[in-house]
């Protein structure tokens, strides 16, 4: 009896061992194959998702390369542009003579041409300069346009034109001339302008300097008679700068010009103001 | 009739009852196959995922090197672009800086018998001095500039000391929008 009860209860012991030794396995399994297969996978999935955003990414930029080397030829085109006509330190010398050209080129007399050293702020670099020319106004004009047309990075801080006797302006103009930054200077990519000189005509309404006039008048200028001569012609006796003289139409008069003799007055034309002068007296007029 | 006499627990089971015992192993190797399995399975599945980095790994490699040329490419491309910011910032811009074209205005704007003795541009205003020999003539010639864009006004207007139609007028003006 007790022997039965023993082989019973032996094989009960391997049974539960039996169970035991399987779910021991199961979990040996789970946690020593299983677990860390699953986080290998998790970890490659990873890190082959950041692998291909980084792969998407180069190839997204690698697919624009023909857009870029486009882009690059349009844009040293556009450079190439601008440094033809913006100068660059080297070539100072060039612009002192082209604008020594330029005042020659369009008849107008170089009064003065000053400048200071290169000044830089930042990528900004430039010379102040100042230049006085003189001429008839339709010249002065004309040579001022063309070298702001000639050097686009100039940029003009005042311009004053001043009248003067013989209908000359005397222009002069202070500015800055932009230069290709130093550090980005090629040399010989800027091409010095050549001046070419238009036939349109320019009408300036600058006259000769009021000044000059009252002048004129302060000298005592005052018509003393007037005479007809044989042939229906007058002959006007002047008096100016204490001399008295018999002056017949397109003599000169001071700084005008008779331009007609009447009755009892006399038309002087001073640099086109036409201005009447009475008998005995004087006055303007136009 | 048939009567078992031995004790409940030593009774044979009945044909269809299934042993206790039975289900705890069957289920114990149920789960044991499934997940070693399931082990089997993320095994290949690493071998796949290894294959597939590496096939990365190996094309990124590949890439990186035209990468490369076009980062280089793009610094140029800013560079140029850096530049033209640069020429287009100095080159002169008419609608802001003084331009030989607003002198030309001023003195075209001038009517017939107006006689101009000075005209200085600035980065402050214009100012404009001359004559005349009838003084409704400045008037006309405000109308005129205002009429190009500046604001006009007459800062003077004297007699001039030679006569009574002689007429000395000062303007001052400013670039309109």
């Amino acid at each position: 009896m007790v022997e039965v009860k023993f082989a019973k209860d032996k094989k009960s012991l391997l049974q539960f061992a039996l169970i035991g030794l399987i779910y021991l396995a199961a979990a040996v399994s789970f946690l020593v194959i299983l677990r860390p297969r699953i986080g290998e996978v998790h970890r490659l999935q990873s890190v082959i998702a950041q692998e291909e955003n980084q792969v998407q990414l180069m190839e997204r930029v690698v697919q624009r390369r023909s857009q870029i080397e486009a882009g690059i030829k349009e844009q040293a085109q556009a450079v190439k542009a601008f440094e033809n006509v913006i100068p660059t330190a080297d070539n100072f010398p060039e612009i002192l003579a082209a604008i020594n050209e330029l005042t020659s080129s369009y008849r107008v007399e170089l009064i003065n041409l000053n400048y200071l050293p290169v000044q830089t702020e930042n990528l900004d670099a430039w010379y102040s300069m100042s230049l006085t020319i003189a001429g008839s106004y339709g010249d002065v004009y004309k040579a001022i346009e063309a070298l702001t047309a000639a050097f686009p990075s100039l940029s003009i801080r005042s311009l004053t034109a001043v009248s003067s006797i013989n209908e000359q302006v005397f222009l002069e103009t202070d500015f800055n001339l932009y230069i290709v930054p130093v550090e980005w200077a090629v040399r010989g990519s800027w091409q010095r302008p050549v001046w070419q000189e238009t036939n349109s005509e320019i009408a300036g309404a600058f006259g000769v300097p009021l000044q000059y006039i009252e002048e004129l008048f302060a000298n005592s200028l005052k018509l003393i008679g007037i005479v007809r001569v044989h042939g229906g012609e007058h002959r006007a006796l002047v008096s100016f700068n204490g001399t008295q003289e018999w002056k017949k139409i397109g003599d000169s008069l001071g700084i005008g010009t008779i331009m007609e003799i009447h009755e009892s007055e006399l038309v002087l034309d001073v640099h086109g103001v036409r201005l009447s002068i009475n008998m005995g007296g004087n006055r303007g007029e136009g | 009739m048939r009567i078992n006499l031995l004790p409940e627990a030593e009774r044979p089971l009945k044909q269809n009852a299934i042993r206790w015992e039975f289900l705890v192993i069957f289920f114990g190797l149920v789960l044991f196959i499934t997940i070693n399995t399931y082990a089997y399975l993320q095994t290949l599945t690493i071998q796949m995922q290894q294959q597939k980095y590496d096939n990365l790994v190996s094309y990124g490699n590949m890439l990186q090197h035209q990468y490369q040329k076009v980062s280089a490419l793009q610094n140029e491309n800013q560079e140029l672009s850096d530049k033209i910011a640069q020429y287009e910032r100095i080159v002169r811009s008419p609608d802001v800086d003084t331009a030989p074209e607003d002198l030309q205005q001023i003195v075209n704007a001038a009517p017939e018998r107006v006689w101009l003795e000075f005209l200085e541009l600035g980065e402050t205003g214009i100012a404009i001095a001359g004559y005349t020999t009838d003084s409704s003539l400045v008037s006309l010639y405000l109308q005129r500039l205002r009429k190009n864009g500046f604001d006009a006004a007459v800062n003077s207007l004297n007699q001039s000391e030679i006569g009574a139609s002689l007429f000395r007028f000062t303007i001052t003006s400013q670039r309109g929008e």
